[in-house]
């Protein structure tokens, strides 16, 4: 297994488009780093760069402190599961798992011991003498892995391998994948546009945007401290709520104004709002949907009609009108709840984000508050 | 429900008229090839051969060992096979480079190809055999550089259509697995193509294997006689023609080329609309 290191990595298409800018990233061995963003982030075309099926247009990339520009594809030691698996149709399941050791002549007995290795791990053994077109979605998945596991490479790299199964067949292969990286403890780079992928398998998650990182951190890191509002938005489901207020600084007091209702932070936050001197600035209030809770208090409360209701099982999403925006609530199934009804929705103020309106930065979030605290006496 | 019996009885009723029409020709050349030569005349061309009239396969005979039929069958077996095969290896690969590496002169490359489809025969082969001549191209062994040339167009018109069927992934995968480009080719995507070699060699096989124009321009007709060549020979001069041997030609070289699209022949649908929808 390895490390990989890219260096300001640039992605420049010769009609002038940016896919991937100034993209900086250290990997560390056995790490299993996620790329999450949307559609058009860049996140597939990096992979692809990693891979050497795409050309680096500036930076370096190096693997095992080996620097791997000009390297072919062929030549990096790295195995890739596709999105549409991209078997050889007309080779069986064995070959197309020992085509690599073959075009490496190495001795039948080896290979055949390396390929029935991964088919037992994967659970394939029946299936080695069956064409692709024979398999259904979730063991051709497990085909393409095992492509990948006999080679025994230094990194792995899978371009949204779940994206084709179905709901239920994703779930459980993605519990597989988890479970082989703490088999193979391998270094695995992973794309995905599913977040909840990302949160699941990840021991670090690279949230992209328009070519560039948002943020790189853990997943309880991405969700509980996102670094601006692109990755508050983008992580957790339903996302973020976001209301534009104006800060208010009053002899210590200090109130987030939204429309005439005022919200009052915690110390830790009003301390950071003071300090980063945000008197008559605007200021981004984020809220996840469950820390919105249906509690009779005045306080830091939100009211407005329900205009949708879905029914998720345990919980309920509700979404409601406040002015002119919408705001999402997740909350008990168990609560009684009608349509175009009035609702009041307690904001927990222990659990809110403050971004910069103009940057679209974090300032804090109220979370930060006990670390602060624990922080100050040691 | 009864409409629909209707109109497929027409189309059944269609289809058999068709195929009537189609075998006639054949037919009558079969049972004429196993008439004695007196036998064969207009007025009695559709007669079945009776006891008197019955050559048994004296004609056939005639065919092979008199008017040396196998030395025919040897040229053209090497003209088909050799051409052929080119046509499917260079054309296959020029497919693939076409659809593979995007930029503004393999799109003309591909037009150009696509173009020399319909550019008639007649308007080359004079020049087109002065060439031959210079190039040495005259004989039965280098003639397949000049079908490799006319049936280019037609081959890598139906394999580009196959390759961009082909997700580019698949080759990517080979990449990444250890293959050169040459191996990702051989290894890969030639087997992939298998249904359109077959459509596209059946294709040209018949074409090459029944072609006369060609073969008369550019080979030395005294020293290298194809099939189609040799059942010309048969009418001789002075008007004198050898029905009975003809026939019997021409029924024996139907046999190969029928052989080879009976084998082949679920291959060349599959091969021709490959690509067109989305499977």
């Amino acid at each position: 297994m390895a490390k990989v290191k890219l260096e300001h990595i640039k992605k420049i298409y010769p009609n002038g488009f940016e896919a991937v800018k100034d993209f900086s990233l250290d990997i560390e061995d056995e790490e299993f780093v996620i790329f999450v963003g949307p559609s058009g982030c860049g996140k597939t075309t990096t992979l692809r760069m990693i891979a050497g099926l795409e050309q680096l247009s500036e930076g370096e990339l190096w693997i095992d402190e080996k620097r791997m520009n000009d390297v072919e594809p062929r030549d990096r030691d790295i195995a890739m599961v596709f999105q549409s698996y991209a078997l050889y149709p007309h080779m069986s399941v064995y070959d197309n798992m020992a085509f690599a050791l073959k075009l490496k002549h190495i001795d039948k007995k080896i290979i055949e011991e390396a390929v029935m290795h991964a088919a037992d791990i994967l659970n394939l053994k029946e299936l080695l003498k069956r064409k692709p077109s024979q398999l259904s979605g979730g063991q051709r998945q497990r085909v393409a892995m095992g492509r990948a596991i006999v080679r025994n490479p230094k990194v792995f790299l899978m371009d949204e391998p779940l994206s084709n199964l179905d709901a239920k067949l994703r779930v459980q292969m993605r519990s597989e994948i988890y479970k082989l990286h703490q088999r193979l403890k391998a270094t695995i780079i992973y794309v995905t546009h599913d977040q909840t992928e990302a949160m699941t398998l990840g021991t670090r998650i690279v949230v992209m945007d328009k070519g560039e990182i948002m943020q790189q951190d853990t997943p309880m890191n991405l969700y509980h401290r996102p670094q601006n509002c692109f990755v508050a938005g983008f992580i957790g489901s339903p996302q973020m709520n976001f209301i534009e207020t104006l800060c208010m600084i009053d002899e210590n007091q200090v109130y987030l104004m939204h429309q005439g209702q005022s919200f009052e932070v915690s110390s830790y936050l009003k301390e950071k709002l003071i300090k980063g001197n945000y008197h008559e600035k605007e200021v981004i209030l984020g809220i996840r949907p469950e820390d919105l809770k249906i509690q009779a208090v005045s306080q830091n409360s939100i009211q407005g009609k329900i205009i949708i209701k879905e029914l998720l099982g345990y919980e309920t999403s509700v979404r409601m009108a406040f002015y002119e925006k919408e705001i999402t609530a997740m909350v008990s199934s168990e609560e009684v709840i009608h349509m175009d009804h009035e609702l009041k929705l307690y904001l927990d103020m222990n659990h809110v984000h403050l971004f910069d309106a103009q940057t679209k930065q974090a300032i804090a979030h109220a979370v930060d508050a006990d670390l602060d605290v624990k922080g100050r006496n040691n | 429900m009864i409409q629909n019996k209707i109109k497929n009885g027409f189309i059944i009723a269609g289809l058999i008229l068709l195929s009537v029409l189609y075998c006639y020709p054949i037919v009558l050349i079969l049972i004429n090839s196993f008439k004695i030569e007196t036998a064969i005349s207009t007025s009695t061309a559709f007669q079945l051969p009776t006891l008197e009239t019955f050559a048994g396969f004296a004609n056939y005979v005639q065919a092979i060992i008199a008017n040396c039929f196998l030395t025919s069958l040897f040229y053209s077996l090497i003209i088909t096979l050799t051409s052929v095969a080119a046509i499917l290896l260079f054309t296959s690969m020029c497919a693939w480079f076409i659809t593979r590496v995007a930029s503004k002169w393999n799109k003309l490359l591909y037009y150009l190809f696509a173009f020399s489809m319909v550019v008639p025969f007649q308007m080359v082969m004079f020049t087109l055999s002065s060439t031959a001549d210079a190039l040495n191209l005259n004989n039965p062994f280098n003639i397949w550089i000049i079908y490799l040339g006319f049936g280019a167009g037609l081959a890598v018109f139906m394999f580009c259509g196959f390759m961009r069927s082909i997700p580019l992934e698949i080759e990517e995968a080979s990449m990444m697995d250890g293959c050169t480009p040459l191996q990702t080719f051989f290894q890969i995507v030639f087997p992939i193509l298998k249904p359109t070699m077959v459509s596209v060699g059946i294709l040209e096989a018949m074409w090459i294997w029944n072609d006369y124009l060609l073969p008369t321009l550019v080979l030395d007709i005294k020293v290298y006689k194809t099939i189609p060549m040799l059942i010309q020979y048969f009418r001789g001069s002075y008007g004198r023609v050898e029905m009975g041997a003809m026939m019997a030609s021409i029924i024996l070289s139907i046999l190969p080329i029928v052989l080879v699209y009976l084998i082949g022949q679920k291959h060349i649908i599959k091969g021709v609309t490959a690509g067109a929808v989305k499977g």
